[in-house]
């Protein structure tokens, strides 16, 4: 009896010890056609599951023994396998596009949306970016964004982002990893991301993960295609406003990629046609991006080089004679990035992976004048002069960063890392040349020239545990540590992140984050309008870094198929924020900006909701959001340290995307945006003030900074494709039309002063008249891309 | 530039600019007041109004009364001349005579006789200031527009013991004149006068409040101070130090002085002028004690004061008000003085041949 008892317990220790023995499977999600990594794709295994890093890596854990894994991606026929998996087994998965839309099968894990942990997080579907009827026709990822709740345009029609009441100096984008200080051309009007390079956009508007850091308000991660490993492909494209072209493919098949992408405004083509008919202006910009992918042998390593570089650049020329003088006038405002990076991929094993990227960052902008005047005068004499003029601001960033993805445990996806930049800064430099011909009638004088440099060093360290602690709860906790150096001065941060997620079977889930923020740099903008001449100023022994904590909560719901809810509640308080003080000459200056300036306090808060249809022939969402955004600069230089609403403060703002799939050759799009009316500043009355000479004057009466609202805005835009097979590709008609009912929205705002005739006094009186510039009403537009 | 870029902007693509409907809403009239107060005065001035949104009127008749230490003073309306330079404005100009010292209570209440509008408005009189000493230097400078042209300026040095706690101060100078007037064969005669001669202090970190401007600065160093006030946040330690300087030439200038006529014909015009005079200088340099209101409400002014104020460029300016009941700042200011007499000069304006004074009324040397 003994004996059969004992042999149970051994048997069923056997079994036991079976059954719990567990493996990893880990390897790469990629396309198949063109082998390009898939970001986020979902990997399942009974409950367990997991999703696929920023490079198209995942790692599961799981039992051992026979099990069965389905790998699955928008947009792309899943695959689900039957295995016996009695080791640590590395399988790399080649997906196949599907021509119908459909949700990728539930996933135990999400970066994004409500599966995810965190809130406040968005993916932008690359679909409703090519989709999405925008200006021009001009598919645009920021535009796109300016769509989600809690995001919002500075100007109509513009790119600016405004997230949760922060400026636009708060947000992070990224290209790759890399950070772009100015990613706005046309004043704002397109983004430099080029559509058909981009892979994956992911929104971070709150609960930030802790590898992030540098900005307080949002992280826009924008991910590039690596390149078509198989074949080459590529499209161009002809808009109302400027061509394009995007190549890719292999350099060696299988092994090396390559993607490049060129676009530009039809202006800079015919610039010399463009003078040719007189005119003395013009204005062009153009995007350059590539990148080559190299996958090692063994597929442990890759190997990533990638390049950027844009510009804008408006000039004005005159010539000018008559009988006694000429004069040739030249005038430019140029600005633009330039970006290189070199990533290295490593897979140590099945549960550990790492990037490592050493990148260059250069932000520019330059304002010139060179005039060149000849007189000659009745009495015989002459004179000759040269004047040179440059404003030049800009920064440069030489960076390095490692991180690493460890998943020890299904229930467990660590990250941790560091990095560290060398920032150099030039916010302001005055360069004047004069000088004539030594006759005596002119100016000989060489003035400035070498501006006033900042150097910071910016090294961090990060760390989060993404935790599944049983079926329905799961944490993110992690610790973001910085130390910034400048002039002597070391400015440290610790900056704590949590993220808390209640789930049930009904498909609720309750969400709570708490994030805290640190920004090192700031964008010094009037309040009147932001330009490219706005500085990027970095902080300094008297000027602090500014901090945000933002403690959010939320309550999400996708128990109806196809279809995700949520509604989630902010609360930001930000420390630190920079605004010139009043009366401050925000134009051409000198290289004291720090005295121009007062460090105040901001609060927001708001409520958003979000209604997202997934699936199906029809797509889309609405997203509102009931938000207030404040400052105050205790200092007393600005508003005598009142509360004002801060110049992006707008009370409601609601957008609806519509995407429809008509045909296999016709796809539909529409939206329509409303938003409360921005702020400026406006005289409220008049009055009088004495000052200590006894000199009495009226004047205009202003109680604060953004005292006026201005009407609301909303507009109508309307969209389709054609697309048409040929033998060696498609091709796709584009029709749009921008503002359907011609809305006059206000770009511009002037303000202008008349004088009008009062009966009740008998005298003219003065008068306040808003005079608004309208550049964007109605605008159809047609474009042409042809795929290859 | 920016607007320049704007319409450029504009022509690159196609737009409409058309008047907003600018819904500001129609306010009622309210009452407006304003004065500067100061201890070193015996004449106290304020001035009324009524506005609204787009106009300035004057007021109807009120009572206005000053109380200060418990004792009310009836203001009494002022009947302005030419010279007030408000016969054409629409303010109203009331005075009161009375001492005001560090530490006083000023209320100052106005109302018409119907009740339609009432004010009152509080401010206590800050504590004297101390201004230690006041140090002077001739010296040269030339500028980087005219870097021929060298100009003799008088240098001060001021310095003003700081006490505990935030403070703010102003700084002026005024000059007092007593001058002898001389024409050969005619009695000499004695005329005073006053005026305040622009200070130049760009260049100094206090008075500048850290908005250093040096004179091979692109755009000159003539600051947007024009009232020249500062706070104690830029002193190092218990004595703040300040320096100015004044042109020579703004000081002894006479072609500021109304010089009357030496002799004139029956028909009034002139038959000899003077021809040379006597000019005793003393320059009072005054430091005002200012309580941080009255130093926010300086400043705004100040700034739109300067000339250089282009609201298309420059961030909006707020102006604070401490009236209750109307719109209106009525501001109060301690003095301390030092006074610095110039050397006596002799200035000889020169007649011509015929007896007529030259052209030129100011042919000085320096």
């Amino acid at each position: 009896m003994k004996r059969i008892v004992l042999g149970i317990f051994l048997s069923l220790a056997v079994f036991q010890a079976a059954a719990q023995r567990r493996v990893t499977v880990s390897g790469m999600v990629t396309d198949c056609a063109t082998g390009e990594t898939l970001l986020g794709a979902g990997i399942l295994s009974g409950r367990l599951g997991a999703v696929t890093n920023e490079y198209g890596f995942y790692t599961l854990t799981i039992p051992g023994g026979k099990t069965e894994i389905t790998w699955s991606y928008i947009g792309y026929k899943p695959i689900t396998q039957s295995l016996d998996l009695q080791k640590d087994t590395t399988i790399n998965i080649q997906l196949q596009a599907s021509e119908t839309l459909q949700a990728a099968m539930v996933s135990a894990q999400k970066d994004a949306g409500i599966k995810s942990t965190r809130m406040g997080v968005l993916e932008v579907p690359i679909n409703a970016i090519k989709n999405t009827p925008v200006l021009f026709g001009e598919a645009d990822v920021l535009k796109v964004i300016q769509m989600m709740p809690g995001v919002q345009s500075g100007s109509e029609g513009f790119s600016g982002l405004y997230v949760r009441g922060g400026g636009p100096d708060e947000n992070l984008l990224l290209l790759d990893g890399i950070s772009i200080y100015n990613a706005e051309h046309m004043l704002g009007i397109f983004s430099v991301f080029q559509s058909e390079a981009v892979k994956k956009v992911t929104l971070y508007k709150g609960s930030f993960p802790a590898r992030y850091g540098g900005r307080i308000s949002s992280i826009i991660d924008v991910r590039t295609n690596d390149g078509n490993m198989k074949e080459y492909h590529g499209c161009v494209g002809v808009s109302a406003i400027s061509d394009k072209l995007h190549i890719e493919g292999p350099i060696i098949k299988d092994r090396t990629s390559f993607s490049a992408s060129a676009r530009g405004m039809h202006t800079i083509l015919f610039d010399r046609l463009i003078h040719a008919f007189g005119s003395p202006a013009n204005y062009y910009f153009y995007d350059l991006h590539g990148k080559v992918t190299h996958r090692f042998r063994g597929g442990k390593d890759r190997l990533f080089l990638n390049f950027y570089n844009g510009l804008d650049e408006f000039y004005y020329k005159d010539e000018q004679a008559d009988q006694e003088t000429t004069a040739n006038t030249r005038l430019s405002v140029r600005w633009g990035n330039l970006v290189t990076a070199l990533r290295w991929n490593h897979i140590f094993s099945s549960k550990l992976f790492s990037n490592t990227t050493l990148a260059y960052n250069r932000y520019k902008m330059v304002m010139g004048t060179d005039v060149h005047a000849k007189g000659f005068y009745g009495d015989g004499t002459s004179m000759m002069q040269d004047v040179t003029f440059d404003y030049h601001s800009g920064m440069r960033d030489w960076s390095f960063k490692t991180d690493f993805d460890y998943t020890p445990v299904p229930q467990h996806l660590i990250r941790f890392g560091g990095e560290y930049i060398f920032h150099r800064f030039v916010p302001e430099t005055v360069a004047l040349l004069m000088a004539s011909d030594g006759s005596g009638n002119g100016l000989d004088k060489d003035y400035g020239g070498e501006g006033v440099r900042h150097y910071g060093h910016d090294a961090s360290l990060f760390f989060e545990d993404d935790m599944a602690l049983g079926e329905y709860f799961s944490v993110n906790p992690g610790l973001h540590a910085t130390l910034f150096a400048t002039e002597g001065k070391a400015y440290f941060s610790l900056e704590p992140r949590l993220s808390l997620k209640y789930s049930t079977p009904a498909g609720i889930a309750v969400k709570a984050a708490y994030s805290r923020m640190s920004q090192y740099v700031h964008l010094l903008s009037s309040s009147q309008m932001s330009l490219p001449m706005d500085l990027w100023v970095p902080i300094t022994k008297d000027i602090r870094p500014e901090k945000s904590d933002q403690g959010s909560l939320g309550v999400y719901f996708d128990g109806l198929k196809g279809w995700e809810f949520s509604l989630e509640g902010y609360f930001k308080w930000v420390d630190g924020v920079l605004e010139y003080k009043d009366g401050v000459n925000f134009m051409v200056g000198t290289s004291n900006w720090e005295n121009k300036v007062e460090m105040g306090v901001g609060r927001a808060y708001g409520l958003e909701l979000y209604v997202e249809k997934t699936t199906g022939k029809t797509t889309g969402w609405l997203g509102y959001t009931l938000a207030k955004s404040e400052r105050r600069f205790p200092g007393g230089s600005i508003s005598f340290g009142q509360w004002f609403p801060y110049r992006y403060d707008r009370r409601h703002n609601l957008n609806i995307v519509v995407n429809h799939h008509l045909t296999d050759n016709i796809d539909l799009g529409a939206t329509w945006s409303f938003c409360t009316g921005g702020t400026t500043t406006m005289p409220e009355r008049q009055a009088i003030t004495a000052d200590p000479g006894g000199q009495v004057k009226q004047t205009d009466m202003i109680s604060h900074r953004n005292n006026y609202r201005l009407p609301a805005s909303h507009h109508l835009n309307l969209s389709a494709n054609f697309h048409r097979k040929h033998r060696r590709g498609e091709s796709i008609w584009n029709i749009s039309v921008y503002n359907v009912y011609n809305r006059m929205n206000p770009n511009f705002v002037f303000k202008n002063l008349t004088q009008r005739y009062d009966p009740a006094s008998g005298s003219y009186v003065k008068q306040v008249e808003l005079t608004k510039l309208t550049i964007l009403p109605i605008i159809p537009s047609v474009g042409y891309t042809y795929s290859f | 530039m920016k607007r320049f870029l704007h319409i450029l902007t504009v022509l690159a693509l196609v737009s409409c600019t058309n008047k907003m409907e600018f819904v500001m809403e129609s306010l009622p009239d309210q009452l407006l007041l304003t004065a500067q107060l100061k201890s070193s005065e015996s004449t106290h001035a304020v001035y009324a109004a009524v506005g609204n949104n787009h106009t300035v009127k004057p007021a109807p008749e009120l009572e206005m009364v000053c109380t200060v230490g418990g004792k009310d003073i009836t203001l009494t309306r002022e009947v302005v001349s030419k010279e007030d330079g408000l016969l054409r404005e629409p303010w109203r100009k009331y005075t009161f005579d009375g001492a005001l010292a560090p530490g006083d209570v000023v209320r100052i209440s106005a109302r018409t006789a119907d009740g339609q509008f009432s004010a009152t408005t509080e401010s206590t009189i800050p504590p004297l200031p101390t201004l230690s000493k006041v140090d002077t230097v001739t010296v040269r400078t030339k500028n980087l527009w005219q870097p021929k042209v060298e100009s003799k300026h008088l240098r001060f040095k001021v310095s003003v013991d700081d006490p505990k706690g935030e403070n703010w101060y102003m700084l002026n100078v005024l000059a007092r004149y007593d001058i002898t007037m001389h024409a050969e064969g005619h009695p000499d005669k004695e005329i005073s006068d006053t005026r305040s001669p622009k200070i130049d202090s760009g260049d100094d970190p206090i008075l500048s409040e850290g908005v250093v401007i040096s004179n091979e600065e692109l755009f000159g160093t003539l600051s947007t101070n024009a009232f020249h006030i500062f706070s104690d946040t830029l002193f190092e330690g218990a004595v703040g130090e300040a320096s100015f300087k004044i042109d020579y030439n703004d000081i002894f200038n006479t072609q500021f002085l109304n010089i009357p006529p030496a002799e004139s014909n029956p028909d009034g015009s002139t038959k000899y002028m003077y021809d040379g005079l006597t000019l005793a200088a003393t320059l009072d340099v005054n430091l005002y004690g200012l309580p941080l209101e009255e130093y926010n409400y300086l400043k705004a002014i100040g700034i739109r004061a300067s000339g250089f104020f282009f609201s298309d460029f420059m961030e909006p300016i707020a102006i604070p008000d401490n009236v209750e009941g109307a719109d209106g700042f009525i501001g109060v200011m301690s003095c301390e003085k030092i006074s610095i007499k110039l050397p006596i000069r002799e200035i000889t304006f020169g007649n011509d041949d015929s007896g007529n004074p030259s052209s030129d009324p100011n042919p000085f040397k320096i």
